[in-house]
């Protein structure tokens, strides 16, 4: 694969800082750059799902049917009935008709009824192990195992203390969550609040990995415009831009900063 | 504490977004700038992985399902580029999937190898070391095919050869249904948790995942009751695995590796906004008039 | 009921039907079917060890084999593939998990059929726009040629050279990417703003949410190791922000799982047999 061209750089930063302005306020060069990427990225896939799934798994074997069928019901022509899954999946496009929208809750229908019969299956394969993971021993072996029945090593108090906040845990967030009986007892009422505060510590974490992902992502095109970018920019480029943009800047705090004319914060 | 300082710590729950943009935007510019290096703490679940890939055996392929694109570019190119490095370093034969989430899939994955083949293993050559079977749909369905016969769910790779195809992909020639893998990688923003019944809790294949920080947490309970082998996350997840495939710093290149100290200044950053939104918060409760 | 309703819920059913029955049904007739160790394998039979009687099961064309795989897993297999000792199932089959493939395939091609909707959904906004005259109506102009472009650009996808080919690498590495992360990364931006202006440290709750959060923060990155590499390994933050996600994080998710799971069975079940009520299921024109 060939190091891009100097232009297509340009081209890629130009839409990045394009869409970058965004962060100074709302514009008009932003909306048109979603309304290229938007177009862009529907047109594409558009064929890219053809290529990639339904040319060779619909398209391609009900053509063989039908040529089957068309030399005299030769094997394999049951690819034929291929056409009746075309038929039915124009059903979809129903959704665009008031009068016939009914049509499309078939499809619709029998697309969640197949995932409702999987969800029985797909819980069930994926929450039996959690379920039987959950029955830590609450005293417990260096290595995980149970006091009694369990192997040779030592007993730790490590691993029990964190096997028995681990199985508290679970037990006072469902406790929380199950809304099916009332909260009276001392008992009840205390695990729901000990599940309330160890929720805020989960969130916590998931607040934290959110940051990461979040940054991560502007990090990436930050090494694009340092690494890849700024090396090509001519000289002149960044004077007029370090001419221009403190400039602008300046001029749109001072009309900011001017009463009558203050937009507010309205985007947060 | 004198009025005049408490209004003027108060201000500080009321500072202009732009300033923090613009606050958040140098401070991760900085170690662009300025190269540092800062330790990199390997965790266990990071370990685990790079311990399984290696224990692959000669006669097996690990089967990656690369399904991200320039959405979560930033945490899995890292996470894919140190797995594809370790293997073709070591040998190791893989087979590059890419199921839903994203036609753009297989091209993200085909530049990541053709950057690693380019700068270190030019020896190492397509249809014999790696094959890039493209795009397709199915969720578990397509998991349970690719399982049972792969040839089922793809006839063809990504570059239109036949499978079946001895000269272009001898690889492949070799490579039929589930017991040919060894493990599963599969590197997205939010891997599917379908591999974990439908391919680990059938045939018992070891699974790993790569996946966005934010999507971590809820699946640590996988690497607990061991149906997950292990797991990179994020942007630290690459750059913990760049430390164990390179002991000496200098000789990491990965993107993690890249991105790990910007990220840290970012961090901070918002660690530092927080604690001033909280000092203008406190400030303006004690001067009485709290937001 | 009307007929329309009785005719939705009943694809409804019976698409549901096929996989419940595929996951409680066994795969084998279970009063004709042996399950034992392997003593000898033949075409025609096989001769399988249950407890401490020999019994013979004679293999026809319907008969299917499993195998149990060290997961505990069946696997399906063909006699010539068992050797003594295996334990193996052999029955006649029930048919069910024989067309998981092929009804597989049936709700990928009907899920994938859906794809023209989006285009055709944007295609009736973007057309009124321009023929509307609403304000921007350029921005409509611009999504239409983006389309066309997207559309000759995926022309080269897979292709092995040629301009349709270059179109697509210029048109996917350096405008698509590069616009889909730069949209996402805007993210960054407005996670440091909203957590400026809105986590304040209000309660008791508060506090403990932002101090995991703390701890995970710097945890995760060089930072954190820096700051306390010099206390005890215990109190290191990458150590620290582990223990929270492995331990508290990994616990406080399960339980929520363990009630979502009741959830999803439930709700699975009220979709399949049609018991589901809002805007949508009991919309006027069925």
């Amino acid at each position: 694969m060939t190091n891009p061209a100097p232009w297509q750089i340009w081209l890629a930063a130009l839409v990045t800082l394009g869409i970058y302005s965004y962060l100074w306020n709302d514009n008009r060069l932003y909306r048109m750059l979603l309304n290229v990427m938007i177009g862009l990225g529907v047109g594409y896939s558009f064929i890219v799902i053809w290529k990639n799934v339904l040319g060779p798994l619909w398209w391609q074997p009900m053509v063989r049917g039908l040529e089957a069928v068309a030399h005299g019901f030769a094997p394999g022509s049951a690819g034929a009935l291929w056409i009746l899954v075309g038929l039915l999946g124009t059903l979809w496009y129903f959704q665009f008709s008031r009068k016939y929208l009914w049509l499309s809750r078939i499809v619709i229908g029998m697309t969640l009824g197949a995932g409702a019969g999987m969800t029985f299956k797909q819980q069930f394969l994926l929450n039996a192990p959690q379920i039987t993971d959950s029955f830590r021993p609450l005293i417990a072996r260096a290595d995980g195992s149970p006091l009694l029945g369990g192997t040779s090593a030592p007993v730790s108090l490590w691993m029990s203390v964190n096997n028995i906040i681990f199985v508290g845990t679970i037990v006072c967030v469902m406790v929380y969550f199950l809304f099916s009986f009332e909260h009276k007892t001392a008992l009840v009422r205390g695990s729901a609040k000990a599940g309330r505060w160890l929720l805020m510590i989960s969130f916590g974490a998931f607040f934290g990995n959110t940051v990461m992902t979040r940054m991560a992502v502007f990090l990436e095109r930050l090494q694009f415009l340092v690494d890849d970018w700024s090396p090509i920019v001519p000289a002149w480029f960044w004077a007029l831009a370090g001419a221009t943009v403190p400039a602008g800047v300046w001029m749109a705090i001072r009309r900011a900063a001017q009463p009558h004319k203050n937009e507010g914060d309205a985007r947060e | 504490m004198g009025k005049q300082m408490l209004n003027a710590l108060a201000r500080l729950q009321n500072i202009d977004r732009r300033w923090l943009y613009l606050t958040l935007a140098l401070a991760c510019l900085l170690p662009f700038v300025v190269k540092m290096r800062l330790p990199v703490y390997v965790s266990p679940e990071t370990r685990e992985l790079f311990n399984a890939i290696d224990r692959c055996p000669p006669d097996k392929v690990v089967l990656v399902d690369s399904a991200w694109d320039a959405g979560s570019l930033g945490e899995n190119w890292g996470q894919v580029e140190v797995v594809f490095d370790h293997m073709l370093r070591r040998g190791i034969k893989f087979v590059v999937i890419s199921l839903d989430i994203t036609p753009l899939g297989p091209q993200f994955a085909d530049k990541v190898i053709s950057k690693l083949v380019a700068s270190k293993y030019p020896n190492r050559k397509y249809g014999v070391d790696w094959v890039n079977l493209g795009f397709t749909k199915g969720d578990w369905q397509a998991m349970q095919q690719i399982a049972k016969d792969i040839r089922r769910q793809y006839k063809r790779d990504s570059r239109g050869w036949s499978l079946d195809d001895a000269q272009h992909l001898p690889l492949m020639q070799r490579v039929h249904n589930i017991d040919d893998v060894y493990m599963i990688y599969s590197v997205t923003y939010s891997p599917m948790e379908n591999w974990i019944p439908f391919v680990h809790g059938v045939y018992g294949t070891p699974i790993g995942f790569g996946c966005a920080g934010i999507q971590s947490t809820t699946y640590y309970r996988y690497i607990l009751s061991r149906q997950l082998v292990g797991m990179l996350v994020g942007v630290r997840g690459a750059a913990e695995y760049d430390a164990l495939l390179y002991p000496d710093p200098a000789r990491r290149t990965s993107l993690g590796t890249h991105l790990i100290v910007p990220q840290a200044f970012g961090h901070t950053a918002i660690i530092l906004a927080v604690v001033l939104g909280n000092i203008g918060f406190f400030a303006a409760r004690r001067r009485g008039g709290s937001r | 009921m009307s007929g329309r309703r009785r005719l939705i819920a009943a694809v409804t059913f019976l698409a549901g039907l096929y996989y419940f029955l595929e996951f409680i049904v066994p795969p084998t007739v279970p009063w004709r079917t042996v399950r034992g160790e392997v003593v000898r394998v033949g075409p025609k039979a096989a001769v399988l060890r249950v407890g401490r009687r020999i019994k013979t099961v004679p293999i026809r064309a319907n008969t299917i084999i499993y195998r149990e795989r060290p997961t505990g897993a069946p696997e399906k297999v063909d006699e010539s593939v068992l050797r003594r000792g295996d334990r193996a199932v052999v029955g006649p089959t029930t048919y069910l998990s024989d067309w998981v493939t092929d009804v597989n395939n049936f709700f990928v091609v009907l899920g994938a059929m859906a794809w023209g909707m989006g285009l055709m959904s944007l295609w009736m906004v973007h057309s009124a726009n321009i023929r509307k005259r609403r304000e921007e109506w350029y921005g409509s102009v611009l999504f239409f040629a983006a389309v066309a472009v997207g559309v000759i650009a995926g022309l080269g996808y897979g292709s092995a050279g040629g301009p349709l080919k270059r179109m697509n690498d210029v048109v996917v590495n350096d405008v698509l990417r590069p616009m889909g992360s730069t949209v996402f990364s805007l993210l960054a931006f407005y996670m440091a703003s909203a957590a400026y202006r809105s986590f304040r440290l209000k309660s008791r709750e508060a506090l403990l949410m932002m101090g995991s959060a703390f701890i995970v923060m710097l945890g995760q990155i060089p930072i954190g190791l820096w700051l306390t590499h010099r206390l005890p390994e215990p109190l290191w933050l990458p150590v620290m922000s582990q223990w929270i996600l492995y331990i508290a994080n990994s616990a406080a998710v399960r339980g929520m799982w363990f009630g979502m799971m009741l959830g999803a069975i439930a709700v699975g079940l009220r979709f399949w047999l049609s018991l589901e009520r809002g805007a949508f299921f009991d919309a006027k024109e069925l």
